[in-house]
């Protein structure tokens, strides 16, 4: 086999993985909030908050925004009875919630960590990605859930939390 | 949908006799736990536990039943359960506390194989990646790579370079924490030097990336990142020996200065003291080596959030190899060949970050690099001091624009005992030196949300050499589900060859260096093209991730072994060079513990001259690399790593040379059993290279003459002691274990 040709070899063979793609497509559409509008919203109609703790890089984290958080069903129980909240672990922007300024505390160059995913998923002294945490209408934290969910396990976690 | 099942059950709970179990979930100190999941195995009879640690399972018809009852943070445990009677059974369930939880949740502290949101193709290496096959320095290690290979550049001193993409080591940029403090005489010398424990991810750029590091980076960069005193470990360290005899220790310390100097301490200790000659070449096969690595990092906590931190870093290495019966006393004598390296190095590097509003950071590095050494009768001692500094502003202009503006400056001293820095009289010595200031621009632009475009110009002043323009053009889309991914690159590359720090050939006394004419700076052009694609579904995570690349060199300075067997000519390239080639990887994640990271590169590196194409030397056309993890459910972990590489054609002492002119392809394979017993003790051993793949046994030319004692190398090139290069390691099948404690 010759250059050209085992290029095209692979070329082809790679072909093959990425036709296996595929998307969910839910009618309904998962409503996303932010600390602050939740904030607002909490006054008008008191519903616990789910904060989903993630960053850029975590592949599970996106991984879990891809299925979980596009499961049908999940998304009515989420948009029904939670304010959902996307947290990125990483974020450069300060931050207004229940009163407090959180900012983002570098730890070197291109590395830091928000503290308010500092407040809301440290566990054991330690923050992992993904971490999952409801808050109720209190702002108390309730549940801290490390690691991923699938829809399943989301969804019965969900009505048992509500229950 | 979940309703209608509800009231199914309900209508049948009316008919049918239900049987029920129900308890309380509580802690061993008797917390009730929440949301455990309660189900009988093997039916669909499942529930969990409400916010008071409260079950009740209903409708179980009569027979015996596994209970499993689980909670993350907490064991799983299993309880048989027999229903005979109509009676309601309480089972009230305690639950042990499961110390290990970061490791049975498949989460992203682990930073897995990733590529970062920008338009340069970042591959982002965790530590927990090379743990899978656990080697004493950085530069073994990296052998897990692919399109990576770290190459022995010396059969008996064991010293090597990390080639990306066929391209060989003076190519690679290797930075520490983003500082350009291996270069140089390091590049051959220096990475042994970085201990395991210090890293906490390895960054990869493969193809130009010369706007941002300086012209030099060519074939790529390798970004070490080490670790943070704010969130490392308050202790950890890491023992591990093998049955060769190898002693590897880590130590890491965590403590705090004062409230707002946090400091992180680390030390690397490497002995390797046996003397084995399994392919009975009268030589060691592999180098004996002490080495001591001494690292410390402050981070300053300031009022303003901005970084300030300082490190430092000490090492010392004393290293020789040769024939079995050398000793100490044999050094730089003519009676029985050694070839015995002392090297020290210190390293300081740093960054601040103004406070001023306007983001603006200053970065600085410096180190010294002493080398005490000799091949043979050979001496080479050298000094190499490098001081570097630079000032980057980074500046968000609207929406779509984002700045970096930089200015850099590097300082380059360097001395030897060769011919090379000798005067033009060839009498006085005159060390080199350089000074190389440079300015550079970068606009990162959000054409759209899912269009960037990178453009990035670098013009640097070479004292010697003169002006080096680069410019680069990065370009990233991705589809609207951020699923699939397409980066392009294009950019140029400069630098300017020092043969004697690169290339250990040279130095080893076995052929004479020649130059022919004055060497000019290399130039090249490449260009990358890489798609992504993430299939993610509620059991697995997959990327797969593709790259085509291509780099035009209208010179280059190469070694010829060829045109006379007893000299290393270099010279400026008639011609031109070409590397090209498609790599492509797949990174398997299974939610079952299954992890699968698996990556080939099919590459051509040619050299024409005179219209004649010939293959590169020492560069493989095929490699392949792979490692497959499986977690078992009791904290046993199983890795299995592996490279298979195709034939790299090699550097002989002419027509009669009894050694071959290819390698075979060869595969080097490892397996590791690792278990974790608490958060805290994690014990780990395997078996390295299971196929037992060494190199020829005549790999050494005439090893048993190093000396060439009557042998008149001119008209017998091919009866010449010649131990210049071998294309792995002598080390054949090993059992090695450890034990890692880490301490929060």
């Amino acid at each position: 086999m010759n250059f050209t040709k085992k290029l095209l070899f692979l070329f082809i063979f790679f072909g093959c993985f990425t036709s296996y793609a595929q998307e969910n497509k839910g009618k309904e559409v998962l409503n996303i909030f932010s600390f602050e509008e939740v904030e607002k919203l909490q006054q008008q109609q008191p519903k616990p908050i789910l904060v989903f703790l993630y960053t850029d890089w975590c592949k599970i984290c996106f991984g879990m925004k891809k299925t979980t958080f596009q499961n049908k069903e999940v998304i009515q129980l989420l948009n029904d009875a939670f304010y959902l909240v996307y947290l990125n672990g990483e974020e450069k922007k300060d931050i207004l919630f229940f009163g407090n300024t959180y900012t983002y505390k570098p730890t070197g160059t291109t590395t830091g960590i928000h503290e308010l995913a500092n407040e809301l998923g440290t566990i054991k002294k330690r923050i992992a990605y993904p971490t999952t945490i409801i808050l109720n209408t209190a702002f108390e934290i309730d549940a801290q859930l490390i690691g991923f969910y699938n829809s399943k396990k989301m969804k019965q976690m969900l009505t048992t939390y509500l229950d | 949908m979940k309703k209608g099942v509800i009231i199914c059950f309900l209508l049948m709970s009316a008919f049918t006799i239900g049987q029920t179990i129900g308890g309380k979930i509580t802690t061993a100190d008797g917390d009730e736990i929440p949301y455990a999941n309660v189900y009988l195995k093997k039916t669909k009879i499942g529930t969990s536990s409400n916010d008071t640690g409260f079950y009740e399972l209903n409708n179980i018809p009569k027979e015996k039943y596994t209970l499993i009852v689980s909670s993350i943070g907490f064991k799983t445990k299993a309880i048989k359960v027999t229903i005979t009677s109509d009676k309601k059974i309480t089972k009230n369930i305690t639950l042990l506390e499961d110390d290990s939880l970061d490791e049975i949740v498949i989460s992203g502290t682990l930073r897995p194989v990733t590529k970062a949101n920008s338009p340069v193709p970042i591959e982002v290496y965790s530590e927990t990646f090379f743990r899978k096959n656990p080697t004493p320095s950085i530069f073994e290690s990296l052998q897990n790579v692919n399109g990576v290979r770290p190459q022995l550049n010396c059969s008996v001193c064991n010293t090597g370079d990390i080639h990306i993409n066929g391209l060989e080591g003076p190519y690679t940029f290797v930075l520490i924490d983003g500082m350009p403090i291996v270069s140089g005489l390091s590049t051959v010398y220096g990475l042994t030097g970085i201990p395991q424990a210090l890293i906490e991810r390895v960054e990869i750029v493969k193809g130009p990336a010369s706007t941002l590091y300086g012209s030099e980076a060519v074939g790529g960069i390798i970004n070490v990142i080490t670790k943070k005193p704010t969130n490392a470990p308050l202790l950890t360290t890491d023992t591990f020996a093998s049955s060769w005899g190898e002693v590897n220790v880590d130590v890491g310390l965590r403590y705090k200065a004062s409230e707002k100097v946090q400091g992180l301490l680390g030390v690397n200790y490497f002995n390797y003291q046996n003397r084995i000659d399994n392919n009975n070449d009268n030589f060691t096969d592999m180098t004996l080596q002490n080495r001591i690595s001494i690292f410390n990092k402050v981070n300053i906590e300031r009022e303003s959030n901005k970084v300030f931190t300082i490190a430092g870093r000490y090492v010392y290495e004393d290293r020789w190899g040769g024939e079995l019966d050398w000793e100490r006393e044999f050094r730089g004598g003519n009676q029985i060949y050694g070839e015995s390296i002392y090297t020290n190095r210190w390293e300081t590097f740093g960054t601040y970050e103004l406070p001023t509003t306007e983001n603006i950071s200053f970065q600085f590095s410096a180190n010294g690099h002493y080398q005490d050494s000799f091949y043979g009768e050979t001496s080479y001692d050298a000094e190499q001091l490098i001081g570097f500094g630079q000032l980057v502003y980074n500046k968000q202009v609207g929406k779509k624009h984002d700045f970096l503006l930089g200015a850099a400056y590097r300082y380059t001293f360097y001395d030897d005992n060769t011919f090379a820095t000798l005067n033009e009289d060839g009498i006085e010595n005159s060390p080199s030196i350089i000074h190389l200031p440079g300015v550079f621009v970068q606009d990162e632009i959000s054409l759209t949300d899912r269009k960037k475009l990178l453009l990035g110009v670098r013009w640097d002043n070479n004292s010697v050499h003169g002006n080096i323009f680069s410019p680069r053009v990065n370009y990233k889309w991705n589809s609207k589900n951020k699923s699939n991914i397409v980066r392009l690159s294009v950019g140029n590359g400069f630098r300017v060859a020092n043969v004697f720090t690169e290339d250990h050939a040279a130095l080893t006394g076995a052929r004479t260096v020649e130059f022919d004419g004055e060497l000019d700076p290399e130039t090249s052009w490449n260009a990358n093209v890489n798609y992504v694609k993430k299939i993610n579904t509620e059991n697995s995570f997959i990327t797969l991730d593709a790259s085509a690349f291509y780099t035009y060199f209208d010179n280059r300075i190469l070694p010829d072994y060829e045109s006379d067997p007893s000299k290393i000519i270099y010279a400026n390239l008639d011609g031109f060079s070409v590397s090209q080639g498609i790599s492509l990887n797949a990174d398997i994640l299974y939610t079952n513990g299954l992890a699968i990271n698996a990556g080939a590169t099919i590459m051509e590196v040619s050299v024409t001259e005179d219209n004649v194409k010939r293959q590169q030397l020492l560069t493989e056309s095929f490699s392949g690399v792979w490692s497959i993890s499986y977690r078992f459910d009791n904290n046993f972990t199983i890795d299995y790593t592996g490279n298979l590489y195709g034939p790299m054609r090699l550097p002989l002492l002419g027509e009669n040379d009894p050694r071959d002119e290819y390698s075979p392809w060869f595969s080097i394979q490892n397996i590791q059993l690792s278990k974790k017993f608490s958060n805290s003790w994690e014990v780990y051993g395997g078996v390295k290279n299971l196929l037992n793949f060494t190199p020829a046994a005549n790999s050494i030319n005439s090893a048993d003459n190093p000396f060439d004692v009557g042998i008149d190398t001119e008209t017998n090139p091919e009866r010449a002691f010649d131990p210049s290069y071998v294309y792995a390691s002598n080390q054949g099948i090993r059992a090695f274990a450890g034990i890692r404690y880490t301490l929060f």
